[in-house]
């Protein structure tokens, strides 16, 4: 099989190459040379491995409409884990150079210290890291990020955001939304407090825009949350001053996530604003108030086609959930608000 | 944007500066407007301070803001923009309260206000992309077109030089030292510059007070530095590591390694100096921590290796941060005017967050060869030897000092110091300065009737102890300074290099080497106008410089 050159410019304009064999997608040809791009579900479905085409003949398969959209692909835009090379390549990324690792991921056991179920279908799980073998006790990561979690006894893992801040005791939490078949979940529904679970990572490219200086925009659904706890907790700690607002959408009051954990961040980040979109809430919904700065009887994204219609100046949007929410905003920004910019993270179930 | 503040500015064709959207080093476009902005803030104040100074208001609070802001704007310091949208908002409350009271001592004192314009009348606004909008008035080279090149260089020469002095005056006023007589000659300075001059002969004898308040500042920094830690002494310091948890200290901040060094007291944290605070090793009160346990690393250009390398957290305390590498970048923590987007800030002298971070890291696993390096040959110790240094001249033993002095970068042209050392004959004496030593300090030089061949005087600020030291000798041999077998070379880069070089101006001493190239804002009528007057001398190669140099003393 032919093997062709594949160059790399990222977005602060440094440059890396590796070789790809026409059976091998970039991804894995990339991964052959220890080059890890950000990338999360390796299948065509999540969408965080696009670059963009300069030029050369590639192949592009078997991926989802909603990881890469028509009229995206016609622009030049390909999934790294979708495209096998025909001829030399020429690929930008719409990330920093720093977000390439190039090892593999190193692997952690980590024990879990509690799994609480937050409503019927979404629990919070909080693992403690073991030393490694350097003496290290914490994770390596940024807010934002996502890491591997195994199922013990077997070769499978799922990615999971992180939904607390980088810290230097080890302490991992996440919010884990529950699928009647999904293997993860299934396995967390029989797992024991003191049991030990495998962590990779952490990786992902969805992470703050530290020197924007953008308002910025947190739209979240579900457990898509998590990644914004991440974030928020993580900007307390810095006293960050930067505008924030954060947009939940939730069909009922009773699959809103982690409030009081927001209502404490709301102390440290005054600027914060927080707003609940409820697309079916009940009739008796009374929203507080003095207590939250916004609550909606409408779903986030007419929330969000209002706000964004409305806003002063450009703004930095960040979305994190379902394909559906991510799609929506991708392409509310496109014609509302074409001047900001857009970092997703789609969650798909597993 | 554009800034040509440093040596490692972009050269286009003949045309000096970083104007695309991100500087060599890597401070951004928004950051350094919002760095002008403020920069034209802090004259505005300055305007008011100033006016009111002469009416008896004294307002030190004011007066240390001025030298922070001015600090924050050195190269290698603070890329956050964001912390510069913050200063802009606070610079503007600052100078209403001043023109306040300024009105006030006014009507006190019976005499009309002004009513100023420009820079002291201008008001920020609120939303960044109009705040941005606005960053022309505050260019460096504004008014370039009608007032031409040579006035713009000479005023960016005074800037630069205020911001070299500025950040030499924090440092001593963290260690409880200052003079309102500095302070007034800063701002003093600073309405100069608000007044848009352009007579070059003016320009040029006000860039010469700067020199000379700088002189000052420096005697103050040393007073500061020797009242608190007490007198550099002669000894070694280790470079290699011991084993234990570990906390890099690098920048030019000895307030802050103090202050860290006594928290982590008790802690069995080990605590290594990086580049320039390698001198705080020859001052007792510090080297008493007995868990000041060594040097490690080198010149600030490599800290994207060393600190990756590093096996705790690194604390940057001053000049010069680099983009940190995300092998790192959770790692490493700014304090003071330092800073960079996404990495963690030390508040009011907690340490906290520190130590918590060394004891959760590997820190070094086992102790390595010992390593050492001589140091500390500051003033006072050169001075004990005086009498040595001063017979070993009469005998013929030293034939010639060369004063190595200043900064160090990454370009390849700074070999040149490193082969000037080496190649110096072995009867000549060298003091170095600053972090350009690091490229030779390792290297063998030997010793002259037991007076080593190499002393380190310590950081660029220890300028003054050089100064001091060639006038002394000076004395002893009943001649000026500019008579001494002595060469210096200034090896510059940063804006307290700056500030050096105009004291040296300043004290009238003449032939001194600048290199490895010439600051882009000094234009060839100004070169000719500092070759005439001041014997300025442009780095040829190590080699004919050096015969130069010896020829001429000889
Ligand atoms: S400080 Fe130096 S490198 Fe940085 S932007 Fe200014 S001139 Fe360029
Ligand atoms: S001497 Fe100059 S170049 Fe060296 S670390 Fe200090 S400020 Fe930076
Ligand atoms: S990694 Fe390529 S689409 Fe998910």
């Amino acid at each position: 099989m032919d093997s062709y050159q594949i160059t790399i410019t990222t977005q602060d304009q440094q440059q890396l190459a590796f070789a790809c064999r026409g059976d091998q997608t970039l991804q894995q040809g990339a991964e052959a040379e220890n080059i890890f791009l950000p990338s999360q579900c390796g299948s065509g479905v999540c969408g965080v491995c696009t670059v963009h085409c300069q030029s050369g003949e590639f192949d592009m398969r078997d991926y989802n409409s909603e990881a890469l959209a028509a009229d995206a692909a016609e622009q030049g835009d390909i999934l790294l884990c979708s495209t096998y090379p025909r001829s030399d390549l020429a690929v930008s990324t719409p990330y920093s150079y720093d977000l390439i690792h190039f090892e593999s991921l190193a692997q952690r056991q980590a024990e879990i210290l509690e799994i609480k179920p937050i409503n019927d279908d979404v629990v919070a799980l909080e693992l403690q890291l073991l030393p490694d073998a350097e003496d290290m006790l914490s994770l390596d990561f940024e807010a934002g990020q996502f890491v591997e979690l195994g199922i013990p006894g077997t070769d499978i893992t799922r990615p999971y955001s992180l939904a607390n801040a980088p810290n230097w005791d080890g302490r991992l939490a996440f919010l884990i939304q529950l699928h009647p078949q999904g293997q993860f979940s299934q396995f967390l529904r029989q797992a024991k407090v003191g049991q030990n679970i495998s962590v990779t990572g952490a990786q992902g490219q969805f992470v703050l825009q530290e020197s924007s200086l953008a308002p910025r925009y947190f739209v979240a659904g579900g457990t898509g949350l998590a990644p914004f706890l991440s974030m928020l907790t993580h900007m307390a700690e810095m006293m960050d001053s930067q505008t924030v607002e954060l947009f939940i959408g939730a069909k009922h009051e009773k699959d809103l996530l982690a409030m009081e954990q927001l209502t404490a961040l709301q102390q440290q980040l005054p600027q914060l604003k927080i707003h609940r979109c409820i697309s079916q809430a009940e009739h008796t919904w009374q929203p507080d108030a003095d207590e939250w700065i916004g609550a909606y009887r409408q779903s986030v994204l007419e929330v969000m086609k209002q706000t964004l219609k409305t806003a002063a100046e450009p703004v930095d949007v960040y979305v994190c959930g379902s394909p559906r929410l991510v799609n929506g905003i991708v392409e509310m920004t496109h014609t509302v608000s074409p001047e900001s910019q857009l970092f997703y993270e789609r969650f798909t179930t597993a | 944007m554009l800034c040509y503040q440093c040596e490692q500015t972009q050269r286009h064709d003949d045309k000096f500066g970083c104007i695309s959207s991100e500087g060599a080093c890597g401070k951004d476009a928004n950051t350094s407007d919002l760095q002008d902005i403020l920069i034209y803030q802090v004259k505005g104040i300055a305007q008011y301070a100033h006016r009111a100074r002469t009416l008896g208001v004294v307002d030190r609070d004011l007066d240390a803001f001025i030298l922070f802001a001015l600090f924050t704007t050195l190269t290698n310091v603070n890329f956050t923009p964001a912390r510069f949208q913050q200063l802009i908002q606070e610079a503007a409350q600052k100078r209403d309260a001043i023109k306040i009271r300024y009105e006030v001592a006014a009507s006190e004192k019976g005499v009309e206000a002004e009513i100023l314009s420009g820079a002291a009348a201008w008001q920020p606004p609120k939303a960044i992309n109009e705040l941005l909008a606005q960053a022309s008035i505050a260019a460096v080279n504004a008014e370039q077109e009608t007032v031409g090149e040579d006035v713009i260089g000479l005023r960016v020469l005074i800037l630069y030089g205020l911001k070299g002095i500025a950040a030499y005056a924090h440092h001593a006023r963290m260690l409880g030292k200052q003079d309102d007589s500095v302070d007034a000659e800063i701002e003093r300075l600073l309405d100069y510059l608000a007044s848009n001059p352009t007579d070059l002969e003016e320009l040029l004898a006000q860039a010469l007070e700067a020199g000379k308040v700088n002189l000052k500042v420096m005697a103050l920094l040393d007073a500061a530095n020797t009242d608190n830690f007490g007198q550099q002494t002669i000894g070694q310091a280790r470079t290699s590591p011991v084993a234990g948890k570990a906390i890099l200290v690098s920048g030019h901040d000895l307030h802050d390694l103090a202050n860290l060094l006594e928290q982590t007291k008790d802690s069995g944290i080990n605590i290594y100096t990086h580049g320039e605070m390698l001198p705080a090793h020859a001052y007792p009160k510090l080297k008493a921590y007995a868990h000041l346990v060594g040097n490690y690393g080198s010149a600030w250009q490599n800290q994207q290796q060393e600190f990756a390398d590093f096996p705790g957290p690194i604390l940057m305390t001053s000049n010069c941060i680099i983009e940190p590498a995300k092998n790192y970048r959770q790692r490493i923590f700014t304090i003071g005017p330092v800073g960079w987007p996404g990495v963690r800030h030390i508040q009011n002298d907690n340490y906290a967050p520190l130590i918590q971070a060394a004891k959760a890291l590997p820190g070094f696993k086992e102790d390595s060869a010992e390593k050492t390096v001589t140091i500390g040959f500051g003033r006072h110790s050169v001075l004990g030897v005086a009498d040595q240094v001063v017979e070993a001249v009469k005998t013929g033993a030293i034939k010639h000092f060369f004063l190595i002095g200043g900064c160090d970068g990454a370009v390849p042209g700074r070999n040149y110091y490193t082969e000037l050392a080496d190649n110096a004959p072995s009867d000549s004496v060298i003091l170095t300065l600053g972090c350009g030593k690091y490229r030779f300090n390792d290297h063998e030089f030997g010793n002259i009737g037991g007076i080593p061949r190499l002393l380190d005087v310590g950081q660029c600020n220890d300028a003054y102890s050089a100064i001091q030291i060639a006038s002394t000798l000076a004395e002893a041999f009943e001649c000026g300074v500019n008579d001494l077998p002595l060469s210096l070379m200034v090896s510059w880069f940063e804006q307290k290099a700056t500030a050096v070089l105009l004291s040296l101006l300043a004290l009238e001493i003449k032939g001194i080497h600048l290199g490895p190239t010439l600051p882009g804002y000094l234009t060839p009528n100004l070169l000719a106008i500092l070759i005439e007057r001041f014997d300025i001398k442009v780095n040829q190669t190590a080699e004919a410089d050096l015969q130069a140099a010896l020829g001429q003393a000889a």
